[in-house]
């Protein structure tokens, strides 16, 4: 609901229950004072304004891929280079892989992957890093391991895992996991640090219990930053776990990536390379802005 | 309006000889010194003072958010050793949880409680109700006056049925309109409840309108200086010359008569 027939909303409601008795009469029409004041002058809004934003929002972003694509044609065409493909023959490489169901298949496997990694960092994140932002010598005992895990390149951890655990689900779901948990940690960690004293004491004047205090006054507290924490994770993850199937395993977008790369097919490393990308793309946008929206819902209604 | 009294009975709280020291690296400042008060039976009292004479320490220490004090402090014949959902806790913020709707905020107070959904849904509805926020159920505290938070932080703790409730400048962030409006409301919901109350405020006005005694606490430390008896008939007339003359009485006590005496000496 936009901002300002919210407010008209308000006014409406106050003004509608209004002659209950003269108290509450007096109270209600105060406030619908205020909510008045709240409101917008009517010069001030461009009527059309949120439809242009939506279209713009769509429009937009497609008129960049669409300078993108004719700007690599016309470089391939320049070049005609068979390691610059044109865009036509990425295309038909895309259709080729994502019509014999190649593609679906070995996404699946790496998504499957990614999930697992991330599933143990996140459950192991969220324990260390609430430790870590209300203790301070938590804080103090875990901080060089967050800093030395914050530095240390993926590569690395791929590398490690598939020397010690070999071709196995435990070298990508290790790999991904130690990739990820430093700065999820770090920002559910500062996420903590947030919390503000007066709903903590609220919460002891009214006894909640470990549980309802995780529920009602942690997750809401360290949401936006665990949000956060999830999209740098995502793309981390994403890269960490090509490297892992590119070293040490047979299946998934990264091992598919590799074959192609071993047979100089340009168009197909750029088709496998699309075709993850608006993967995950549609998790950022759809799962991940949905959950925002949804999560932060109360926040937006203070943006009046 | 017509509701069952949230609980039968009423509790009596004891201060004995209450001391209070903040120590700090190598400074001790002393907040309290030797409070001696008792409520007994649903009476409102308010204590006024200057800023940092203790009072809002005071009311912290009764609502047992404090333990580290000498002296006794009793209530319904048990000492106090923590929060309690007994004695409720009104503060100037209203310190609402910003993603809980108004429902959710109020239901927050009787989380623990063993009662079943629909008995916990009915007295949300019921204490909503109290302060006039039926309508307001389902929206967000951000989408709510200063005034209207106030209310709904009121129905929070008055969902719990305490036996004591404690209101800590409760408000001091309102503007003059709407803190006239609610205070009127107060008191409705005091007589209503007979629920004993303690209201801190920097507002002597207020306190005379609300209170049955004002208690004046001194600075530095922290002392009762005096209790004034308010035997002012309900409703009270702020523009009474009695309810004036209290003002000058207890303005007076907090050292702000001066204004006063230059003009009639």
């Amino acid at each position: 609901m936009n901002a300002w027939t919210r407010s008209d909303h308000v006014a409406s409601r106050a003004r509608a229950s209004l002659p209950e008795n003269e108290l509450a009469g007096a109270i209600q029409s105060v406030e619908t004072i205020h909510a008045r004041a709240r409101q917008v002058p009517p010069g001030l809004m461009r009527p059309d304004s949120r439809g242009f934003e939506k279209a713009s929002g769509v429009a937009l972003p497609l008129l960049f891929l669409l300078l993108l694509v004719a700007g690599w044609d016309q470089m391939a065409r320049a070049y005609s280079d068979p390691l610059i493909p044109r865009a036509a023959e990425i295309w038909s490489e895309l259709l080729r892989i994502l019509g014999n169901g190649k593609f679906v298949g070995q996404a699946a496997t790496t998504i499957y992957r990614v999930a697992l990694g991330f599933g143990l960092a996140l459950a192991f994140s969220t324990l260390v890093g609430i430790l870590t932002g209300r203790s301070r010598a938590f804080r103090q005992f875990a901080e060089p391991a967050i800093l030395i895990g914050l530095t240390v390149p993926g590569l690395v951890w791929a590398l490690l895992c598939v020397i010690w655990f070999g071709i196995s689900l435990t070298t990508s779901t290790v790999a991904v996991a130690l990739s990820i948990a430093p700065p999820l940690t770090l920002n559910i960690a500062q996420g903590v640090r947030t919390a503000s004293p007066d709903l903590l004491e609220v919460a002891a004047i009214y006894q909640l219990g470990s549980f309802e205090r995780l529920r009602l006054l942690w997750l809401p507290t360290i949401a936006p930053f665990l949000l956060s924490g999830i999209r740098i994770g995502l793309s981390m993850a994403w890269k960490v776990i090509v490297l892992v199937e590119v070293f040490g395993l047979s299946s998934g977008v990264g091992y598919q990536l590799n074959l192609e790369f071993s047979s100089q097919n340009v168009a197909g490393v750029l088709a496998w390379t699309i075709g993850f990308a608006m993967i995950m793309a549609a998790i950022e946008y759809v799962l991940l802005g949905g959950l925002e929206r949804h999560v932060m819902r109360w926040r937006r209604a203070a943006t009046v | 309006m017509t509701m069952e009294a949230i609980h039968s009975g009423f509790g009596a709280l004891s201060i004995e000889a209450v001391g209070k020291v903040f120590v700090s690296n190598d400074t001790n400042v002393e907040a309290l010194r030797d409070i001696n008060l008792r409520l007994d039976g649903p009476e409102l009292i308010a204590i006024v003072g200057h800023s940092g004479c203790g009072k809002s320490t005071l009311l912290k220490l009764i609502a047992g958010l404090d333990r580290d004090y000498d002296g006794t402090i009793r209530f319904l014949d048990e000492v106090v050793r923590g929060p309690s959902i007994d004695r409720g806790m009104i503060f100037q913020e209203h310190r609402l949880f910003p993603w809980l709707t108004v429902e959710q905020n109020v239901r927050l107070a009787i989380h623990r409680a063993p009662l079943s959904r629909a008995k916990k849904d009915e007295i949300v509805a019921e204490r909503l109700a109290l302060v006039k926020l039926g309508d307001f159920a389902r929206s967000f505290p951000a989408q709510l006056s200063g005034g209207m938070a106030q209310r709904v932080a009121i129905a929070r703790a008055l969902a719990a049925s305490p036996r004591l409730l404690l209101l800590d400048e409760p408000f001091g962030a309102l503007d003059a309109f709407n803190r006239m409006a609610i205070q009127e409301e107060l008191l409705k919901i005091w007589q209503d409840q007979q629920i004993p109350m303690i209201i801190v405020t920097h507002d002597v006005e207020e306190a005379i309108f609300l209170s049955s005694r004002v208690v004046v606490m001194s600075p530095r430390p922290g002392r009762v200086q005096t209790i004034v008896e308010i035997d002012l008939p309900r409703p009270r007339d702020r523009t009474s010359a009695e309810f004036i003359a209290f003002k000058r009485l207890i303005l007076d006590e907090v050292g702000f008569g001066d204004a006063r005496g230059s003009r009639a000496s």
